[in-house]
């Protein structure tokens, strides 16, 4: 047993814990604290050299409808809240399937490594990621979700870590429970769940427009491995203002770059073996018939020495899982939706210009973004920024201005934020030179479009804050006990309901991070909020956090307090740590909307 | 480089190719070893180990770590509650699903995890030994003895197919190590834990905490990673969402009326 001596220091560590004699079970059962001494695989087995810039950048197709008399069974309106208050003008269908996806066409990777995507039929084209929905407000839509995914044993799973059970959310839809795709509303293989998707503003305050949503799996343990198989894409929401149209000729549209000029781009880090094969890092992937590890000592892949529950990182970069990907871009504006799909990695997103002579230039004045939206939504007026954060399911759109560069230069997205090594969070510091994400090859103006976008000076306004609506303030406390991810010291249960709030109501949640070197982009579903104070200070005017939001970019030590309403819907929602394997291991509590003077 | 079929280096100090490698690394951790998160670290390891010193649980950590590191899962030795030795994972995991716990009979007072591990095997009933095992990994090397986790068995009337663990302290650090990222204060006041399942066949693992109140949806959970066929169907069945107003599991709208 220890000695008095162990007991004492175990006392030390724990912040004052009273040392008895029994000091071993002062530590709960398997509360085992191990050394430092991690080595991540991202250092431990790199991924295959590559190529970069090599490959074109891939451009998600546009969901199209199907007609409703193709569905058997058909979708049912009693199944729904306000379904009727809100009938489909629209129906899609998604088939979830396993195949082959192409990452990168260079050494092992050009076989296609075995991935969960989208494939209309046997002879459609294979993609991850999903389809990008172009839908917009006052047309409601229901898209049915086929999980055509091998079922676990089946002798055709080749996507050994992730769990062929899932559910898909619709991030940051304003959209009843049964809709939303919550964790435990997951299908499994040969199953099928309808989503009924209404597109009215929140409220039905046209302040609350939102434009850049995502949708991804939230299956109940294994998010972070389903999103990272495959299963993530956009759903772009577009209204009179943000008209999907730069030619547009109401005068108060925003004629912001549309069309070709208007790229959503989902950053996901990924992590391969020597055969090109996708691995998620904490395991390797078993000793399943199929990865033969008697044929090619290579294609063996050593997980990382623990089963983390800190982060997965991978140390290739890929844009709409493309690898370090390039695109052709004409001297003009575009519009580019960046969203960080995850798992665990954070960004730090700054421009680079490559003379077409080799020269390097990092302060040319072109390098900028002009900052559109936080979270999907758009600012009050636009922001001009040179970086800019992008954490874990944050959507930022901006305006990047080609014309201001030469035919013939390059232009470099870098990356300057350093992770720990475990993936918990911000290392702490810079990156000297940065990852490069992906290239922008720069080419003359096409004459026949030229470029009629513009950027506005005014987007769209705020929703008022009014205290007097607020019936009550709230704590959540996102900590780290006894190798468990905690919020308010308990770990998430399904059938725990954490908050009873009003509908109709408006509260004010205060999250703090007690934790001083973990980061957490915490995530609330259903409706944005805004900030009302950061670590006690009121948020500038101007700042880039002066917006409606769903992510609390959540550093060591940090504390928010925001303001936010639940409207239009019951039911039970969720809020969690979005670093998905945080999210996993079980940092996610329930809230749900009940009717007034049955809130807690 | 150590022939590793040489025998005449059976019962001589083990050697590493990289000893200075090693050495440096010790240097290291002892110089991380001074600083407040690592003292931490370094305690429970101590409640492993048992009556090691200092040093010799930051040594003995430090193999472990070397040897975890290149292992899928530590293949080490570990002995069942009726005496009999296995090797963990050849003799165990591979190619089974199987859920996992750690504990110590002395903890079980304060801390019921084997009971709420026994909750979840008596649900699964003839499936334990079958298409699910179960394994609970004492920590308490000193004390947990086969005889007494044998005894500790029979209280939760454990079927065959779940197998209480013994192990030198090291081998069990090194499989708490694996299944385990730990680092940080430890907080008494939380009453929950992990128990980890897995499908070592196919490679897919995750947790559910201990202390879960829901009893058929934990159970649910785990067994979601079991092997299970499909009937082939062109039409596909429809789990959710429920009818509005109908009661049953949050977890499967698709059966109105089910409790």
């Amino acid at each position: 047993m220890t000695n008095r001596r162990d007991v004492l220091k175990l006392g030390l560590a724990a912040g004052g814990m009273a040392a008895t004699a029994h000091g071993k079970v002062e530590f709960r059962q398997s509360g085992l604290v191990f050394p430092q001494g991690f080595t991540p695989s991202i250092e431990a087995a790199p991924s295959p050299p590559i190529v970069p810039f090599k490959d074109p950048l891939f451009r998600m197709p546009v969901a199209t409808p199907e007609p409703l008399s193709t569905f058997n069974p058909l979708p049912d309106g009693r199944r729904h809240q306000r379904f009727y208050d809100f009938p489909p003008v629209d129906y899609y269908k998604e088939n979830i399937v396993q195949n082959r996806w192409v990452y990168h066409t260079e050494g092992p990777y050009a076989q296609g490594s075995w991935h969960w995507g989208w494939q209309n039929d046997a002879a459609g084209l294979f993609h991850a990621p999903g389809p990008t929905y172009k839908v917009r407000y006052g047309e409601p839509v229901l898209v049915r979700r086929l999980n055509n995914l091998p079922p676990v044993g089946d002798p055709d799973a080749r996507v050994q870590f992730a769990l062929p059970s899932i559910t898909i959310h619709l991030h940051n839809g304003h959209t009843a429970s049964e809709s939303d795709g919550i964790p435990t509303d997951f299908f499994n293989s040969g199953e099928f769940w309808d989503h009924h998707y209404a597109n009215f503003p929140a409220g039905f305050d046209n302040r609350e427009i939102m434009n850049t949503l995502w949708y991804h799996d939230h299956r109940l343990d294994f998010t972070a491995p389903n999103v990272y198989a495959g299963l993530s894409g956009f759903y772009l929401l577009f209204d009179d203002l943000d008209s999907d149209n730069e030619n547009d000729p109401n005068p108060d549209a925003f004629r912001l770059p549309s069309g070709d000029y208007d790229i959503p781009m989902i950053l996901h880090d990924v992590q391969f073996n020597q055969d090109g094969q996708v691995v998620f890092d904490f395991f390797d992937g078993g000793l399943g018939p199929r990865v033969e590890p008697e044929e090619d000592s290579d294609t063996i892949y050593i997980g990382s020495s623990n089963f983390t529950l800190f982060g997965m990182l991978g140390d290739r970069i890929t844009v709409n899982r493309t690898i370090s990907p390039r695109l052709t871009v004409e001297a003009r504006k575009y519009r580019f939706r960046l969203l960080n799909g995850g798992p665990s990695r954070l960004y730090l997103l700054s421009l680079r210009l490559e003379r077409a002579d080799g020269t390097v230039v990092d302060n040319h004045p072109g390098l900028k973004f002009y900052v559109l939206t936080n979270d999907g939504n758009m600012l009050q007026e636009p922001l001009e920024m040179e970086s800019f954060p992008l954490w874990v399911a944050n959507r930022v759109d901006v305006v990047v201005d080609f014309s201001a560069f030469e035919p013939g230069d390059k232009v470099y997205l870098v990356n300057r934020l350093e992770m720990r090594d475990d993936g918990a969070g911000e290392s702490g510091r810079l990156l000297d030179e940065g990852d490069l994400v992906m290239r922008y090859d720069v080419v003359p103006q096409n004459p026949d479009v030229g470029d009629p976008s513009r950027i506005p000076d005014f987007l769209r306004e705020l929703p008022d804050i009014n205290m007097d609506e607020v019936r009550r303030e709230r704590l959540w406390v996102f900590d780290y006990d006894n190798g468990q991810w905690t919020v308010n010291g308990r770990v998430m249960d399904p059938n725990r309901i954490d908050a009873l709030i009003e509908q109709g109501s408006a509260e004010v949640w205060t999250i703090r991070n007690s934790g001083n070197s973990w980061s957490h982009p915490v995530h609330t579903h259903f409706e944005e909020f805004q900030f009302l104070e950061f670590n006690g200070k009121p948020i500038a005017n101007d700042s880039f956090l002066r917006s409606r939001k769903d992510i609390i970019e959540l550093g060591p030590n940090e504390e928010y307090k925001f303001f936010g309403r639940w409207r239009d819907f019951f039911g039970t929602h969720v809020m969690h740590c979005h670093n998905v394997v945080h999210e996993d291991h079980e940092m996610m509590i329930q809230w749900k909307i009940v009717p007034p003077g049955m809130g807690d | 480089m150590t022939d590793i079929n040489d025998r005449s280096q059976v019962d001589t100090e083990p050697v590493t190719p990289d000893t200075s490698v090693s050495k440096a690394i010790s240097a290291r951790r002892k110089l991380l070893a001074s600083l407040p998160a690592a003292i931490a670290a370094a305690t429970l390891p101590a409640l492993a180990f048992g009556r090691a010193g200092e040093m010799d649980i930051q040594q003995c950590s430090e193999d472990t770590l070397r040897r975890v590191a290149a292992a899928r899962f530590p293949d080490v030795t570990v002995t069942d509650h009726q005496g009999q030795q296995h090797r963990f994972f050849a003799d165990l995991i591979q190619d089974r699903v199987v859920m996992i716990n750690f504990m110590s009979i002395e903890a079980e007072a304060d801390y019921p995890v084997t009971a709420q591990v026994a909750r979840l095997v008596h649900s699964f009933a003839d499936k334990i030994g079958k298409e699910l095992h179960v394994f609970s990994i004492s920590y308490d090397s000193t004390n947990d003895t086969p005889e007494r986790l044998a005894e500790f068995a029979r209280q939760f009337d454990a079927p065959e197919g779940w197998r209480f663990l013994t192990a030198d302290a090291d081998s069990v650090v090194a499989l708490g190590l694996k299944l385990y990222r730990a680092e940080g204060r430890p907080h008494r006041k939380l009453d929950a834990d992990l128990i980890h399942y897995g499908n070592a066949a196919s490679g897919l693992w995750a947790t559910v905490g201990s202390m879960y109140q829901d009893l058929d949806l934990s159970r649910r959970r785990i067994a979601s990673v079991m092997p299970r066929e499909v009937p082939p169907s062109p039409q596909l069945r429809q789990a959710g969402p429920r009818r509005l107003n109908t009661h049953g599991a949050i977890y499967d709208n698709a059966e109105p009326g089910r409790v």
